[in-house]
């Protein structure tokens, strides 16, 4: 049986009273698991909850089949994540290897490593040759790589990227797609979208959220054969509306 | 380390330091007095440069803390690091060249001293209450821009809310000792002086402990997952600046006094004048002052015989068979002053007592006697008769008899009434 590398165990996330998640519980495993769901769903609750699972009110989180505490414990949890927040901004005047360096400060990587590990984080989302130019002066699909590069420069082995390809023209998300699936290996990366297609060109499974729980957990060939209508040019994004519009009218019934 | 070096390369505090060390050294010149070459003068240059040097430390720091905040904050969650110590290393790395500026005019100013041969030296505690007053200035800067964000007002803001908080402490009824926390209160760090040295370690205490009080606030140590050690880190903070205000309080706030170092040089015979090094070059118009004040004082206990510069208050002590005499600067005025400063002391006006409630006119007949006497004897007009030629002074006319007298006439005159005139008991109608 494969251990999941990432689970939350009973998970209840609230923003502010309202709750938005009530018992969740779930695993993430190595691969590329899309987290799906309409606008307000509770995708980003449901990333802060992981990012921060010291704040969480009720549940746990676990990486490793071990529960993540406070203290050390947090710490060393962090040191093995990388994050790409929702609005990811970039530091004034830093180049981009620069601000990778940063973020490897941040994550605790030892200071003789930090040059050489963001130059290789530079290299695998393909900015290998643009590690001297500023962040400022980048293109929005570039910064957004400059983002998960940050996210990826401690070879953590959990990531969460929170709608990474927001704003990104498709040549631009192709980019970072890839960039992506290139290091899907050994590591559990979550990426939070409302674009189907993202799912469609990289998921190895597919979690659909609304409502505070989860409708689907499976491969994306399963939820593209929940489509109604055969003839839609993206079935994974037929099968997520037939899912979510059949999950609407159960709830009105 | 990385963070740090980071921190500074793209700070604007590189070009602030500059424009820091231009700001010192030029207010240390321009306090310079003419004909002096003094350190307390370039102290006193550096003394007054705080309040400006502040201000732009202040709104420097808030805008680089404004447009750091954001980016930083996002990367917090998910960061090993905390933001407090993220913080506090940004804050050290946008300070850095602030300070740099400052010690560069320190280096500038010790340079310039030694080549030109400046008398005496800064006190090394009050140097450093100059650092910690623009660490300071820069944590107050750095937390408004914390909390306001990228925002255009937060610069400005930063600096005008220091220089409000600044002239707050100067208006407000407040105690001596705490108006004088921020250090131009006091620029008189004046001839040769004797620092009080626990005012300073007080001031030092007080302006680390609110920096790092201001950094903690905003550095969110508050937050529950370090509740506990912000906790303490407050409490000892707090310890330490109330400490350090108390401090200030208990002294008065004073951190400078007269003090005679006696590190004299002397010349002459009669008088033999021996002034401190660093005032030589008033040597020879000083001697030319005495010579004619002992030409119309021959005779009389006015005489002066031995003169040792010296400063009122702390260490007003000459030699036994010495008199002292103040300088503040060496002007013609001055000068002037400085002698009438050392009639006054030696001569009649110190026995005249215009303090007392229940004045007659025969006292107020008597100092103007003495005062008139005085401006003879020293060619320095306290009581004023030269500005207020139209006025109806007590005693205009004999003033202007008496400054028509030649030395020998006056002197004459001054040794058949120098009893009354020393007691203060010399009438208007005495004078010729």
């Amino acid at each position: 049986m494969t251990i999941p590398i990432l689970s939350t165990r009973r998970l209840s996330l609230y923003r502010g009273r309202r709750c938005v998640y009530a018992d969740l519980s779930f695993s993430l495993y190595e691969g590329v698991t899309v987290l799906l769901g309409p606008n307000g769903a509770g995708k980003t609750t449901l990333l802060d909850a992981l990012v921060s699972p010291d704040r969480v009110k009720a549940g746990q989180v676990l990486l490793d089949d071990e529960i993540v505490g406070g203290g050390k414990q947090l710490q060393t949890f962090h040191s093995r994540l990388g994050h790409m927040p929702q609005h990811w901004q970039h530091f004034s005047g830093f180049t981009a290897q620069e601000s990778v360096e940063y973020a490897a400060w941040l994550k605790n990587v030892p200071s003789r490593g930090i040059r050489a590990a963001a130059a290789e984080a530079l290299s695998l989302v393909g900015l290998a040759e643009q590690g001297k130019s500023r962040v400022s002066r980048m293109s929005g699909g570039m910064r957004q790589r400059v983002g998960l590069a940050e996210a990826l420069v401690n070879d953590p082995k959990v990531v969460l990227l929170d709608e990474p390809t927001v704003g990104l023209d498709p040549a631009q998300r192709a980019a970072f797609r890839e960039a992506l699936r290139a290091r899907a290996k050994g590591r559990a990366i979550l990426l939070s979208t409302h674009l189907t297609d993202d799912a469609q060109a990289i998921a190895d499974r597919v979690l659909v959220v609304d409502k505070g729980r989860i409708l689907f957990d499976g491969p994306p060939a399963s939820l593209a054969a929940l489509a109604v209508d055969t003839s839609a040019p993206n079935p994974l994004e037929a099968g997520y509306l037939a899912l979510v519009a059949e999950d609407s009218e159960a709830q009105v019934s | 380390m990385r963070a740090y070096v980071l921190s500074i390369r793209h700070s604007s505090t590189l070009f602030l330091g500059i424009l820091i060390a231009v700001t010192c050294v030029s207010l240390a010149f321009a306090t310079r007095r003419d004909g002096l070459n003094l350190w307390p003068d370039l102290v006193t240059g550096l003394s007054q440069s705080s309040v400006y040097t502040g201000v732009l430390a202040a709104g420097f720091c808030a805008w680089e803390a404004g447009r750091w905040v954001g980016p930083a904050t996002a990367r917090m969650p998910g960061a090993f690091r905390i933001a407090s110590v993220a913080r506090i290393i940004h804050f050290v790395g946008v300070v850095t060249p602030i300070v740099l500026g400052f010690l560069a005019s320190l280096v500038t100013l010790a340079v310039y001293g030694l080549v030109t041969g400046t008398y005496g030296a800064p006190s090394l505690p009050w140097l450093l209450v100059l650092v910690c007053a623009i660490v300071a200035a820069s944590a107050l800067g750095y937390a408004i821009g914390v909390v306001g964000g990228r925002r255009w007002y937060v610069a400005p803001l930063g600096a005008v809310l220091f220089f409000v908080l600044y002239v707050l402490v100067q208006i407000l009824p407040l105690p001596y000792g705490v108006r004088s926390l921020y250090p131009v209160i006091l620029n008189m760090d004046s001839e040769f002086v004797r620092h009080i040295e626990t005012t300073m370690w007080g001031q030092i205490a007080a302006f680390l402990a609110a920096s790092a009080a201001l950094l903690l606030i905003v550095g969110g140590g508050w937050r529950r997952s370090s509740r506990k050690h912000f906790g303490i880190a407050i409490v000892v903070i707090g310890i330490i600046g109330i400490g350090g205000v108390s401090l200030v309080q208990s002294t008065n706030g004073q951190y400078v006094t007269g003090f005679n170092s006696r590190d004299f040089a002397c010349s002459g015979d009669i008088p033999e004048i021996c002034l401190n090094k660093g005032y030589v070059s008033a040597m020879p118009e000083l001697a030319r002052r005495f010579e004619s004040l002992n030409e119309k004082s021959e005779g009389t206990a006015l005489t002066a015989t031995l003169i040792e510069q010296n400063v009122e208050g702390i260490g007003d002590e000459p030699s036994a068979n010495a008199r002292s005499v103040y300088i503040e600067g060496i002007s013609e005025l001055d000068l002037s002053f400085a002698i009438s400063r050392y009639v006054g002391k030696y001569g009649g006006g110190a026995a005249c007592n215009l303090a007392s409630v229940d004045i007659d006119q025969d006292e107020i007949d008597q100092f103007f006697a003495v005062s008139i006497v005085d401006t003879w004897l020293t060619g320095y007009d306290a009581a004023g008769y030269a500005s207020n030629e139209n006025s109806e002074m007590p005693g205009r006319a004999q003033f202007e008899r008496f400054m028509k007298l030649t030395p020998a006439e006056g002197n004459e005159w001054l040794r058949e009434n120098f009893t009354a005139y020393s007691q203060c008991e010399l009438q208007l109608t005495d004078l010729p």
